[in-house]
């Protein structure tokens, strides 16, 4: 079955509330989306808080979704990936100095790939990890984030730049 | 081409974009150009194995899933219980998850059509849900600016003439109409104003005396450009439905933007008691922008960004907003969130007791809210 008809029947079902549906769906993908909230927010908490609040708003506003457009899957990404910036920023709000360990993007020492992650920037630490993990295209990345796919791609850029300058310690 | 002006060129091809013949010369020939594109692809690899590598956690609990046909007596009864990341979606789920059940095994006798119509700089749109045989009215795109070019109109009647799953069969009629406010140049033109000559009936009237209707076939979901007699364009969309659709959501922003506001199938509760449901859609985007509805026997219900004299503030959060007028506790809620930007965060109401209504009807939207309540006035 070609994939826009098979998420387009999954969210026929989903529109129709079909519980059975909606939890192999969720069994297929929380632990993938986990995954990417836990790198992007560091918080392994908040990261079950956000995927479960990004399912939760698939099942009650499923019309959200365009079949015609992205993926199911991405869609769902799309939504985590806004819960999860809003995290930051409440956080951010809460708590200025929580940005603290972003600074340092010049090192002494090339950085294990785990550590230079974490020291970039979450919005660039996620879409990186979308782009390279999850392998969603730019076009992809746009739908999902609300931005212009120009604007993708210069924040790959940046944060490639940003991730190789951590990782390599600074080399230019 | 120096290596600074290839940088983003090396991003993109990593990506597998293809460059110009300048730009590959180029990276061919450097070898830091060439580095950076080895780094990229190096760093995609050590993200894909820290990704492989990292523990895969088990799916932790499924949500709870609340029975989606129950959410509106409950939120009804219990207001404040609408939890927070039901946000805009409480209405939603509550008025509108009744229309896509069972769509697909319908009679085609009682098919409904829903449209919207809008300008493709969205000016302005209106719609409506019929079945077929429908005769449309004279519907109008507003594009009357207070100051300034273009002072327009675009028209249209649509009817419906049939009504199937995968083809809608539509007769529109369509005119541009060079409009000057009736009520001199400091007037109401805007669009929840319809002081202007000529009258709707005047339009209704020329339009169907000298206006040919075109015949259309519409595919339900697709976009319907339609050139509009005298210049210009108006696009349709639409969808078919078995049953007359409470909510219609996907005109809606569903993630409004801060300097936006929208009120999507509003409900106004004031202390226990229902005032208004379900009157349209209305958005507006701006500093100044405003959505207001119209409530009989109440007056009108302006919300706005920003603070004029006689407003209160209304805590907005998402799908709600809360606030008090006098002694009574009202509280409105939109399908979708009311504003964007971090929730929850202050809105301003203004209510016009005296306020009596145009032909359009009981919602819209605009820039500049004071000028409808001083033309109320008049």
């Amino acid at each position: 079955m070609a994939r826009e008809e098979h998420d387009r029947e999954l969210w026929e079902r989903l529109r129709q509330g079909d519980a059975e549906t909606f939890g192999a769906f969720y069994r297929q993908h929380a632990a993938r989306l986990q995954a990417f909230l836990r790198r992007y927010l560091g918080d392994a908490k908040a990261a079950e808080d956000v995927a479960q609040e990004a399912f939760l708003q698939l099942w009650r506003r499923p019309n959200g979704f365009n079949p015609a457009g992205a993926t199911l899957r991405a869609y769902l990404f799309g939504i985590a990936a806004k819960r999860a910036a809003d995290w930051w920023r409440h956080r951010a709000r809460e708590e200025r100095s929580a940005a603290s360990w972003q600074v340092g993007l010049r090192s002494e020492a090339p950085t294990l790939m785990e550590d230079a992650l974490a020291r970039l920037e979450p919005q660039p630490r996620s879409l990186l990890w979308l782009r390279e993990v999850e392998g969603y295209s730019c076009a992809e990345l746009a739908a999902m984030l609300d931005i212009p796919p120009g604007t993708v791609k210069s924040r790959l850029f940046t944060a490639r730049e940003q991730l190789r300058r951590i990782w390599s310690g600074g080399r230019p | 081409m120096n290596c600074e002006e290839v940088q983003p060129f090396v991003s993109a091809l990593h990506d597998g974009e293809s460059v110009s013949r300048e730009v590959a010369e180029h990276i061919r020939n450097c070898p830091a150009c060439r580095a950076r594109l080895e780094d990229y692809a190096r760093m995609g690899v050590e993200l894909r194995l820290l990704a492989s590598n990292a523990e895969e956690e088990a799916p932790t609990r499924l949500p709870h899933l609340p029975p989606l046909s129950r959410l509106w007596g409950r939120s009804l009864t219990a207001r404040v219980l609408v939890p927070r990341f039901a946000l805009g979606a409480g209405l939603f789920a509550i008025l509108g998850l009744s229309v896509g059940l069972g769509w697909m095994h319908a009679q085609v006798a009682g098919l409904w059509f829903q449209f919207n119509v809008t300008s493709p700089d969205r000016m302005g749109s209106w719609g409506n849900q019929v079945q077929a045989g429908y005769r449309g009215k004279p519907a109008v795109i507003t594009r009357v600016h207070v100051s300034g070019e273009p002072k327009e109109i675009l028209a249209a009647i649509v009817d419906v003439d049939e009504v199937q799953y995968q083809l809608v069969r539509l007769s529109i009629r369509t005119r541009r109409f060079e409009v000057a406010p009736a009520a001199g140049p400091e007037g109401r033109p805007t669009q929840e104003s319809v002081e202007v000559r000529p009258t709707f009936e005047e339009m209704e009237r020329q339009m169907l005396a000298s206006t040919t209707p075109h015949k259309y076939e519409y595919i339900p979901g697709q976009v319907l450009e339609i050139p509009v007699e005298g210049g210009g364009k108006l696009l349709l969309t639409g969808r078919v439905l078995d049953r007359r659709a409470r909510f219609w959501a996907e005109d809606y922003p569903l993630e409004p933007k801060p300097n936006q506001i929208v009120l999507a199938e509003p409900a106004l509760v004031r202390d226990k008691e229902l005032l208004i449901k379900g009157v349209g859609s209305a958005s507006a985007q701006g500093e100044g922008s405003y959505a207001a509805i119209f409530v009989p026997n109440e007056g009108l219900f302006g919300f706005l960004l920003k603070p004029i004299e006689g407003a209160v503030e209304a805590e907005a959060e998402y799908g709600q907003a809360r606030f008090k007028i006098g002694e009574h506790d009202y509280v409105l809620f939109s399908a979708t969130p009311i504003t964007g930007g971090q929730q929850p965060r202050g809105i301003w109401v203004y209510r016009d007791p005296t306020y009596k209504p145009g032909p359009i009807g009981t919602i819209g939207s605009g820039s500049d809210f004071l000028k409808v309540i001083k033309g109320a006035e008049k």
